[in-house]
């Protein structure tokens, strides 16, 4: 798959390896970040970007360079505890709706419904204003209200192979209900659940980062790069426009990153599209290449 | 395709790292200079260098028109962006029910009694008060507005009301123009009290009476320092406009300068020029009736950039309050505006637990905190310029009431000298000699409590006080801080206070401060303190009375004032006779907007 991906999407490789490194950097932000994130050095308040400050300082004196890196420890655990927690729930709702189907289903998906009326960030705003801010009350409100719509996904795919002769099989034989969702239904939706986890994790950054610009998501002085965008920088915008040009290159890097990742991910594990019919049609060129020429010999 | 992808994204990043390259020009070390006197008149020396150099020089006061482009002119319409009371206009005319207080952007109608006098005492007199205060006025420094003289006795004080002075009418309520008397000053009055005493107001009012068409009498139960300030600067309400509805904008009438004629939301108010008003000026030695401009419009723009982008283009004259964040860009764009800089009426204030139990009963953790608080870093990195005014009044007071750090006793200036070692030494002193942890709560929508904790943070972690940062949603903290007299108040919070009034400063640290009293506070000499020297009316006593509880509150840290921060006025060249006052009252710049002309020659010479 790797050797694919590497291949025949080049986009989505160039992705892999900006989601990797915003993975390590995240992780290894206290050997790499030249300053503490929060230590401020006011002397040195609102400097340009030069040899000892790369990125520059915001107001406070603070290294950009330091507080984007430990930014993407938190654009990193947002993203993949969110996506986690919303794909799970995908998972969970989805497959007992599509599986069992009947009154279940129907009740649970009148409740989806309902919930996807309201606009997202509706939701989102009046909760986070009686949980308060905080890393874990975001990624739990981003990940639940994402989790609930994206049920439809994971039932649909359910339904799709709900009369496949394989489970029907598992019945006859006797599995009880959580073996075959375990061993027989789960394995053959995975492919969109991936799909849809890779597709979260940019959707959850961004979200972070819009709550945090609107003072709801993480609080300061914790860096986060949506909060970074906010506040000071905007504040400051015309004094030192660094402040709000590098967490805004830094959160379109990793969003344009981990998208195109996703895609290429998707192109390469939906068995639809296998043999690399993708968006980017590299194939379907050749497809079409032979099929304009039928009686030139091969 | 895939390399027009690869390529646009190479080239848009290109052109960010470009634009940040090249965004040193404008670089963050705009260097101001300024003394630390509250006003300064700003003019740009070099517009668009990569250092914008700011001059300061201090304001003239009267100078005789020299060309007669500088001839006083009546006419035009006058647009200022108000500095209080713009962003909330719904809750202005709400708020006029039993006569609150009302705010800058709906005043210029209003009949008052007494007034600030601006030509005698101000800038444009002999300069002895800024007239920058949104909340007072020292009782040397008023003259009668609807009132033309006041008399003060044990058990009265009576206004003897001047004569000729017009309601304007109002149609919408069948009224015709007709003349403020006594009896309206009664009426008025009667329905003031009616709200406001029952709610603990003017407790010193024992009733009002009009002896005649021009003598208005308030009965006193017992003298307060602060009644010449609570009578004379309260709204007057016309008994017609009591009678139809007092919150509803259509029904005001007024006697001021100018008469309201629109009110759109949270958008504008619009007022024309009052032409039966009598207030006059005089000018070079020529009187002239007041107000020159014909119209006035108090706008309200949400947006801060919305607002510079107004100015800059003349849409706005003049914009009351403008950050420092803007004011190079303003220099470099539209070097032509006139920016002055004063020292804004509210500033932060760390509070803390001052009730039974609570560490900070302890003077020394308290002075310790205060010395570990480094004022000069706050005033660099939040405000970019700020003034280091002692607590607890604002540095817009005069000397005889606010005592400047330079004369205080080396104790207290050292209060303000950041030192983190002797701030460890303290609070070992104190039992804390590892320090503590403890929890500083803030709103979490204000930037420069934002800032200011971050700061804290780092500054109070360096002797072992280890902040747990609480930012917290507006309405949560206020009923936080004012549950039974901050009880509640875990152990600290930074909180904004319009540190205008002085007697309100030290009320705010007393049990008299009902839900103010963040701090929990209950110390016997400024329960007395408070008490005594509101009985004082002879203003010097009273000044001086004043300024020793204020050392005596710096003293004992009842609270760590942060630095109050600067705000420029800017306005363009055009708008004449304006000399950096903004407040003749409370919330009230009728008088000073009344008195400003616009040369139309040099508005049109400069393109607008």
């Amino acid at each position: 798959m790797l050797i694919r991906l590497i291949k025949e999407k080049p986009l989505g490789t160039a992705g892999a390896v900006i989601t990797l490194a915003l993975l390590l950097i995240g992780l290894f932000a206290n050997q790499l970040a030249p300053y503490p994130p929060n230590a401020p050095h006011v002397v040195d308040a609102l400097a340009a970007p030069s040899a000892k400050y790369i990125l520059g300082t915001d107001n406070l004196g603070r290294d950009l360079l330091s507080r984007i890196i430990f930014g993407a420890r938190i654009s990193v655990v947002v993203g993949l505890v969110g996506a986690l927690i919303s794909v799970s729930l995908s998972t969970i709702l989805g497959t007992l709706c599509g599986y069992f189907g009947g009154k279940f289903d129907l009740l649970v998906q009148r409740f989806v419904d309902a919930w996807m009326c309201f606009p997202g960030m509706v939701i989102i705003l009046v909760v986070m204003s009686i949980l308060g801010q905080g890393m874990w009350q975001v990624i739990l409100v981003l990940g639940i209200q994402t989790g609930i719509s994206g049920s439809r996904v994971v039932r649909s795919a359910v339904i799709g192979i709900k009369g496949n002769v394989y489970l029907q099989a598992a019945v006859a034989i006797g599995g009880s209900t959580p073996q075959i969702l375990a061993k027989h239904v789960l394995p053959n939706i995975l492919a969109p659940i991936i799909i849809m986890f890779s597709m979260a994790v940019p959707n959850m950054i961004m979200s972070e980062s819009g709550l945090s610009f609107l003072g709801y998501g993480i609080p300061p002085p914790t860096p986060s790069w949506g909060g970074m965008l906010s506040g000071s920088a905007r504040a400051f915008m015309f004094m030192a426009p660094w402040m709000a040009i590098w967490p805004g290159v830094a959160l379109a890097f990793v969003v344009y990153g981990v998208n195109m990742f996703g895609d290429a991910l998707r192109d390469i594990l939906d068995p639809r599209l296998r043999g690399g019919v993708g968006r980017y049609g590299v194939k379907v060129k050749k497809a079409v290449s032979i099929k304009s020429n039928p009686g030139t010999p091969q | 395709m895939k390399k027009k992808i690869f390529c646009m994204g190479l080239g848009l990043l290109s052109v960010i790292l470009t634009l940040a390259a090249c965004s040193q020009a404008s670089s963050s070390t705009a260097a101001i200079t300024s003394t630390s006197s509250t006003t300064n008149v700003m003019t740009s020396a070099t517009p668009a260098t990569s250092q914008t150099a700011l001059t300061t020089t201090n304001v003239t006061t009267s100078k005789p028109p020299t060309t007669a482009s500088d001839l006083p002119q009546y006419g035009g319409t006058l647009t200022i962006f108000p500095y209080q009371g713009q962003n909330n206009m719904g809750q202005n005319f709400a708020a006029l029910q039993g006569g609150s207080a009302a705010t800058q952007a709906i005043m210029p109608w209003i009949a008052m009694l007494l007034t600030g006098d601006i030509d005698k005492y101000g800038p444009r007199g002999n300069n002895a008060f800024t007239f920058q205060l949104n909340q007072f006025v020292p009782n040397d420094f008023m003259k009668g507005d609807v009132a033309q003289s006041w008399e003060l006795t044990a058990t009265q004080l009576i206004f003897h009301i001047r004569q000729g002075v017009m309601w304007t009418g109002n149609q919408n309520i069948g009224m015709a123009a007709r003349e403020f008397t006594a009896n309206d000053a009664v009426i008025s009055w009667n329905y003031i009290l009616g709200v406001r005493q029952p709610l603990g107001g003017f407790p010193y009012i024992a009733g009002v009476s009009a002896p005649d068409k021009y003598t208005f009498v308030m009965d006193l139960k017992y003298y307060n320092s602060e009644l010449l300030r609570q009578v004379g600067f309260a709204l007057m309400y016309c008994p017609e406009t009591i009678k139809a509805d007092p919150t509803n904008w259509k029904n005001q009438v007024g006697t001021g300068p100018f008469i309201l004629s629109d009110y759109v939301q949270n958008s504008q108010v619009t007022f024309v020029a009052n032409t039966s008003y009598y207030g006059k000026t005089t000018i070079n030695g020529k009187q002239y009736s007041l107000p020159f401009v014909s119209k006035l419009l108090l706008t309200a723009i949400p947006d801060i950039s919305t607002q510079i982008a107004a100015l800059r283009v003349g849409k706005i004259d003049m914009h009351m309050q403008v950050p420092l964040t803007y004011q190079s860009t303003l220099t470099s764009t539209s070097p032509d505006i006139k920016q002055i800089q004063y020292e804004r009426g509210d500033s932060n204030k760390i509070t803390m637990q001052l009730g039974p139990g609570s560490k900070f009963r302890d003077v020394n953790v308290r002075k310790a905190l205060m010395i570990g608080t480094d004022m000069q870093a706050i005033t660099k990195a939040v405000y970019l310029n700020a003034d280091i005014v002692t607590y607890p009044y604002n540095g817009a007071l005069p000397d005889s009431i606010h005592a400047k750090l330079s004369d205080l006793p080396a104790a207290d200036q050292a209060l303000y000298t950041y030192d983190p070692v002797k701030a460890q030494q303290m609070l070992a002193t104190a039992g804390f000699p590892n320090g503590f942890p403890m929890t500083l709560s803030y709103r979490g929508d204000d930037l420069d409590m934002q800032n200011q904790a971050a700061l804290l943070q780092a500054q109070w972690a360096k002797f072992g006080v280890v902040l747990t940062l609480q930012p917290m949603d507006n309405a949560v903290l206020g009923g936080i801080l004012g549950a039974v007299n901050g009880s509640t108040l875990k152990d600290a919070s930074i909180i904004n206070w319009g540190n205008t009034s002085p007697t309100q400063a030290i009320n705010r640290v007393t049990p008299r401060g009902t839900n103010q009293n963040f701090t929990n506070l209950n110390d016997t000499y400024l329960n007395k303190a408070i008490n005594d020297v509101q009985l004082i009316s002879d203003n010097t006593q009273w000044n001086k009375m004043i300024k020793d509880i204020g050392v005596y509150m710096l003293d004992n840290v009842t609270e760590i004032g942060l630095p109050t921060p600067y705000v420029t006025v800017d306005y363009w060249p055009w708008v004449k006779n304006y000399y950096n006052e903004f407040d003749a009252g409370q919330y009230d710049a009728k008088d000073i907007w009344a008195e400003i002309w616009l040369s139309q020659t040099l508005k049109k010479q400069m393109g607008h």
